[in-house]
């Protein structure tokens, strides 16, 4: 051999060599028969005295006992590979300025003299060998901590390939931020796939009045009702084991869309047929007034038809296909007309939002400058772009972040009732409001409401005056007092302009417009407090329900594949003399399987026990009825809790501490953020939005509803999608 | 018939009417060009359901064959009788109906003579048990079972019923659910079907849950499925339609649609030849057809002559048939629910309980087998589930007869009185998967007899009956000859949580102590022999 070894590839005895792959090729010859191959093996991290003692006791291992000493340190040596015997890194004050403390052995052993480093943004520091290796890192700031594990050597430091990541949290106030996409630097890293949607059924009937114009609309709607009626309604997806899918997520077409569309599309078409001559000036144009035997009046209205259907110019083939069609029918020039119409109204063009105009051949795609006026109107309007938001993108000026910000600017305040429903929309999806509880109109719910209101008379107005309090709270501090989203959360306002639904806050009705009317001191706090929240429609509440609610939409935590709760109708506490916790807490008893799931809901279900089935504050006592309804004691709430929050379980004394310690942890702001990116592209969040999700998480931490809202227009994330080849 | 007035229309040229609107529209516009690749190919072997239900009681003695009643088989049928164990050990029998038929010339007293033709086509059953049904609750028949109302607890397993659950899965409509105005057409008197009636009392006499499809207003869906109001010539529509599905094979082809957009303007697309295909047909269809022909409203007083049935409950049904089978021919749907309800079953008078008109439910539906039942349940079994195969009994355009790929439930709501033991029905159709041509008896002799003694029949005619398979397992069995898997009915779309084809009762009595170690119910269990291997 050229180097002199005397020793071939071929011939090197590397068991002579190595004695870790000795150790390893003993255990395999003696061992390895009853404790498994060695990558597997049942006896890891057994030292060589135990071995030898096994040897000695074992009856089974008799067999072994010629096997000398070493031999058996090597299959000890073996057993101990790579490993870092260690205590946990365990943080002993978690937060700023924390400390971690930890003690290891390497290979079973110290080895005197030897020590080691540990390394991370703190420095490199040295232990020496004392039993075991021990130390303190003291003042960590927040953050990931990386600890590299060194073993020096005489020749220096021999890096182990250990490395302990362990975040040093602050538990309130860090636990989002630190868990984002720290890679994120500007705007557009990457983009999801994204297929196109079918128009939702609200998009759909907005757009319809756009096209017509109210006056029209209220005067062919009766028309058109039952087929509406009969559109099916996009449903909001919302069971334990999925994400909550937002109804205009909902993208597929039955042939009850097709059939209804069709049916409205005639409706509309016929109905234009029957205005008078003036009327049909202004659906069809001038030269329809006084010439509408030319074919070039036909021509205009295709073009200024189909820029406001497809949202676009139209294209030659799709101007030549509607020409055709007006030309076809031959009974008169207004039956060609309608023809057209009916043409636009179920072409996809009109039903889909495309976004595949720019024919590019890429992966990922970027809108044309029509389709981010669409896309933006139908996220802030629900509705087809108008005039102005065409000539935006006619004229280039949606390009930008700044120029989308600015139309997001124009849109909210041109339409704002278009604006406020369409947001109400998503937070009354976005917080299971979109059902309509009943209340039962039991006598025994009569009793419990104790005179308050007639729940069969009068149960629709509570009903809807609770979801209203909601959202007039939304309203007020995203567009009247534009704030935070911990406002929201945190504030101690009742927006409720309804007698019956304000006294159940305890305050009088605000009239509408200046200040809202205040809590009582330490009652409630914000809308997870709001009865439109806290009631059922029965006769209980429900803190499954509640910490369900809670866990999945403010915190967007998900069980994944959980196995569906048990049939199980929770029922309540009435004749019973326990409180509506106690009662709840039957049914899912520790080390049950319902835990699994419920070991985390009903820590966040249970503070809201300050609060009865219709959200009035119990003011620790809570009533107990009978199955008649009457009040037969009053017990103590036990609203204490230890839920799981900014990575680790934090007491809280009751609803109103947990919502201050939701608000710090920050988990609801960036929760409600990804909630916001889901419902503005009509899908769920993937790793690939990650970096716009922060920056909308980071908009509205330290800004407005609005400003989170604009982060997410704004990204370039919001201008392209990615298509699967 | 005796009502010469029967029909205002002749029913000769409706039924040509159909033929030549929709044996034209199968074998022609079901063409690839003109249905779409996708919906062409789900329409070749298609699997439909229509269930039919008649509220009460129908003793299981007169819906199957008479003379195989009982612990004992009659000499003449003992080389014939197969006396069978499944791997459960659970004894059951099976006959062939051809057998049945060369000795008594017919199957039973309730389907005569005229359904011999019918027999291969025909799987009947016998002994199945809901034990602890006591009440009404017309959904349990399609498998939603709800919770007694008088006491006994057998709560809901599932909030959806059978045919719901196959409008919701793909594995029944393969591209997805086709649906008009409601996913499942719900005929007759009353829907036998409802979405949920978890922890309520079962559907009651008369009541209208779970809702008629159209008000029960034959006219009225004749217009929704074949009406245009357009002044327009429909021909004209389908032109434009035709454009449109043609104009999207150019966007299918853009740089920029992705796999999944094509999917989705395909998906428009199958929709939109749907369409096309409804307007070529509309042009032909006389949208008078149903006019005047209007559900009973039948009043004690009108009852007439109920083993014939009343003219308008002849008229109402035998146009609900023709309308039915045009809904079917034309792929309007593939699943359909049929309640004969409460006009001629239900609420009528009864002379026998003296006075003024009484309540003949009581008299007759609960312990009295009067023939009045009896002649009821024939007529049905006459005039609609006989005329519906018969209308079925031509074939597709793959040369297939419709009712090998129709399979037509016919099952009382209860057994004798309101008992849920013992229960007996059958199928015609759907021979392609079915084990048809056979009679069932699942009632294990061996294993115990039961005597009947709730609501106990008037006169007490001594009869005793193996205690049988929970009944669930034919739910699953009709399930799974539609071509449903276990996954599309477990924890699918209820949050009742125990899914679809479990059996949990907790009211406890001898009949689950009879059950043994018999497996029960589950997901996966169908009736034994059901299925074609």
């Amino acid at each position: 051999m050229a180097c002199g070894g005397g020793l071939t590839a071929a011939s090197l005895n590397e068991e002579n060599i190595d004695p870790l792959l000795q150790g390893k090729t003993l255990y395999s010859n003696n061992c390895a028969q009853c404790h498994g191959h060695f990558s597997e093996s049942n006896k890891k991290f057994k030292s060589e005295n135990q071995i030898s003692a096994a040897i000695q006791n074992v009856t089974q291992m008799s067999f072994l006992k010629n096997l000398d000493s070493n031999k058996i340190a090597m299959i000890a040596e073996a057993l101990m590979e790579g490993v870092v015997e260690s205590e946990d890194f365990t943080v002993i004050s978690p937060r700023n300025n924390a400390s971690v403390t930890s003690s290891f052995i390497i290979n079973g052993k110290c080895i005197l003299g030897l020590q080691i480093a540990l390394s991370g943004d703190f420095g490199t520091k040295l232990f020496t060998c004392n039993g075991n290796y021990s130390f303190v890192v003291s003042n960590l700031q927040s953050g990931i901590k990386t600890f590299k594990v060194t073993q020096q050597n005489p020749t220096g430091y021999i890096e182990l390939n250990r490395s302990v990541i362990y975040t040093v949290a602050d538990p309130i106030s860090d636990s989002v931020e630190q868990t984002l996409n720290n890679s994120c630097t500007t705007s557009g890293e990457d983009v999801a796939l994204n297929p196109i949607k079918r128009m939702s059924k609200i998009e759909y009937i907005n757009s319809l009045k756009t096209l017509f114009f109210d006056s029209h609309w209220n005067l062919f709607y009766p028309s058109i009702q039952s087929f509406i009626d009969s559109i099916p309604n996009d449903q909001v997806m919302d069971s334990i084991t999925t994400y909550m899918r937002f109804s205009k997520t909902k993208s597929e077409v039955k042939f009850e869309h097709i059939d209804q569309f069709h049916k409205i599309a005639e409706a509309v078409s016929i109905y234009f047929g029957t205005i008078g001559l003036d009327q049909q000036r202004r659906i069809f144009g001038n030269c329809f007034f006084y010439d509408n035997t030319q074919i070039t009046c036909a021509e205009s209205f295709i073009r200024s038809f189909g820029l406001k259907t497809f949202s676009r110019p139209v294209s030659t083939a799709e101007f030549n296909d509607a020409r055709a069609i007006y030309l076809a029918e031959t009974s008169s020039r207004l039956e060609g007309l309608k023809s057209v119409i009916y043409y636009f109204l179920m072409s996809p063009q009109f039903l889909f939002h495309m976004e595949i105009e720019s024919n590019q051949s890429a992966d990922v795609i970027t809108l044309t400058q029509f389709e981010i006026a669409r896309k933006i109107s139908f996220l802030i309007t629900s509705e087809l772009p108008d005039a102005y938001m065409l000539n935006l993108a006619q004229t280039g000026q949606l390009l930008s972040s700044a120029q989308r910000i600015a139309a997001v600017n124009y849109l909210v305040t041109t339409y704002p009732d278009k604006t406020k429903e369409t947001y109400w929309q998503f937070i009354k999806e976005w917080l299971g409001k979109n059902r309509n509880e009943q209340f039962p109109s039991s006598s025994k719910l009569s009793g419990m409401v104790n005179g308050l209101f007639n729940p069969s008379t009068q149960g629709e107005e509570v009903r809807e005056g609770m979801k209203d309090e909601l959202r007039k709270m939304f309203e007020y501090y995203t567009f009247t007092n534009p704030s935070g989203f911990s406002e929201i959360l945190t504030n101690s306002n009742s927006f409720s302009t309804n007698t019956l639904v304000s006294s159940l806050n305890g305050v009088a009705a605000w009239n509408g417009t200046g200040a809202p009317q205040n809590f009582p001191a330490n009652q409630k706090r914000g809308f997870l407090t709001s009865s439109a929240l806290l009631t059922t429609g029965g006769t209980s509440n429900n803190p499954f329900h509640v910490g369900g609610m809670i866990y999945k939409h403010i915190l967007c935590r998900e069980f994944g594949n959980t196995p569906a709760p048990q049939d199980l109708i929770p029922g309540d506490n009435t004749g019973q003399l326990k409180t509506t916790r106690d009662h709840f807490s039957s049914l899912t008893p520790n080390g049950s399987s319902c835990m699994n799931c419920h070991s985390q809901i009903n820590p966040l279900g249970f503070p809201f026990e300050d609060y009865d089935f219709l959200g009035r504050h119990r003011n620790g006592f809570e009533k107990i009825y009978n199955t008649n309804g009457e009040e037969i004691n009053q017990l103590q709430v036990d609203a204490t809790s230890t839920p799981y929050l900014a990575k680790r379980d934090i007491a809280v004394t009751g609803a109103l501490d947990l919502i201050q310690k939701i608000d710090q942890s920050k988990e609801s702001h960036a929760c409600f953020a990804k909630q916001y990116f889901r419902f503005a592209n009509y899908r769920k969040d993937t790793p690939e939005d990650s970096c716009s999700i922060k920056r909308a998480y980071q908009a509205i931490k330290t800004g407005t509803v609005l400003d989170m809202i604009k982060s997410i227009v704004a990204d370039d994330n919001f201008i392209k999608r990615r298509i699967n080849p | 018939m005796k009502n010469k007035d029967l029909l205002h229309y002749d029913p000769i040229s409706r039924r040509v009417f159909i033929r030549s609107v929709c044996g034209g529209l199968v074998a022609f516009p079901f063409l690839e060009s003109v249905l779409g690749e996708k919906a062409y190919a789900s329409a070749i072997g298609e699997k439909r359901f229509i269930g039919i239900t008649t509220p009460n009681q129908l003793p299981y003695a007169y819906l199957g064959p008479s003379k195989l009643l009982g612990a004992n088989i009659p000499t003449n049928y003992q080389s014939v009788v197969s006396q069978l164990v499944d791997p459960n050990g659970w004894n059951y029998r099976r006959v062939a109906l051809s057998d049945v038929i060369l000795r008594e010339g017919r199957i039973s007293d309730l389907l005569d003579n005229k359904f011999n033709a019918f027999s291969n086509s025909i799987y009947m059953y016998r002994g199945l048990d809901f034990p602890g049904r006591i009440d009404h609750g017309r959904a349990t028949s399609l498998g939603n079972m709800a919770a007694s109302h008088l006491g006994h607890d057998v709560k809901a397993i599932a909030n959806m019923t059978i045919d719901e659950f196959m409008a919701n899965s793909l594995n029944f409509y393969p591209n997805g659910r086709f649906s008009m105005t409601k996913d499942i057409l719900r005929l007759g008197e009353n829907s036998i079907s409802t979405s949920n009636i978890t922890g309520n009392s079962g559907v009651g006499i008369g009541a209208n849950n779970g809702g008629l499809s159209y008000n029960g207003n034959l006219s009225l869906a004749l217009q929704n499925w074949f009406s245009t109001a357009s002044t327009q010539s429909n021909s004209s529509k389908k032109n434009i339609v035709d454009r449109i599905i043609s104009s999207i094979n150019t966007l299918k082809s853009r740089n920029s649609m992705g796999a999944a957009d094509v999917i989705k303007v395909e998906e428009h697309q199958d929709r939109l030849s749907q369409l096309s295909s409804r307007l070529a047909s509309t042009s032909t269809v006389n949208m008078s057809l149903f006019n005047g022909v209007t559900m009973p409203n039948i009043t004690p007083s009108s009852l007439g002559n109920l083993a014939d049935g009343p003219t308008q409950i002849n008229n109402y049904y035998t146009n609900l048939v023709l309308l039915l089978s045009l809904a079917i021919k034309c792929g309007i749907t593939k699943i359909a629910t049929i309640g004969v309800e409460s006009s001629i079953l239900s609420t009528g008078a009864s002379s026998a309980q003296g006075g003024s008109p009484g309540s003949w439910h009581g008299d007759y539906a609960h312990g009295n087998i009067g023939p009045e039942i009896l002649a009821l349940n024939k007529w049905v079994i006459d005039n609609v589930v006989y005329k519906l195969a018969l209308e079925l009994n031509s074939n597709e355009s793959t040369g297939v007869k419709y009712l090998d790929n129709t399979c037509i439930y016919f099952t009382p709501e209860n057994s004798y009185g309101h008992s849920g033991e013992g229960m007996a029905g059958f199928t015609i159709g759907g021979s392609s998967r079915i084990n048809s041509g056979n009679y069932f008896d699942y009632g294990d002799y061996a294993r115990r007899t039961v005597k009947l003694d709730w609501l106990k029949v008037t006169p007490d005619i001594g009869l005793e009956h193996g205690v049988g398979l929970p009944i669930n397992r034919l739910h699953v069995s009709l399930l799974r000859a539609m071509g449903l898997t276990s996954q599309d009915y477990i924890n699918k779309f209820g949050n009742s949580g125990s899914g679809f084809g479990f059996w949990r009762r907790t009211y406890n009595d001898s009949w689950e102590a009879n059950m043994g170690s018999v497996d029960r119910a589950n997901p996966d269990l169908p009736l034994p022999g059901f299925l074609k291997s």
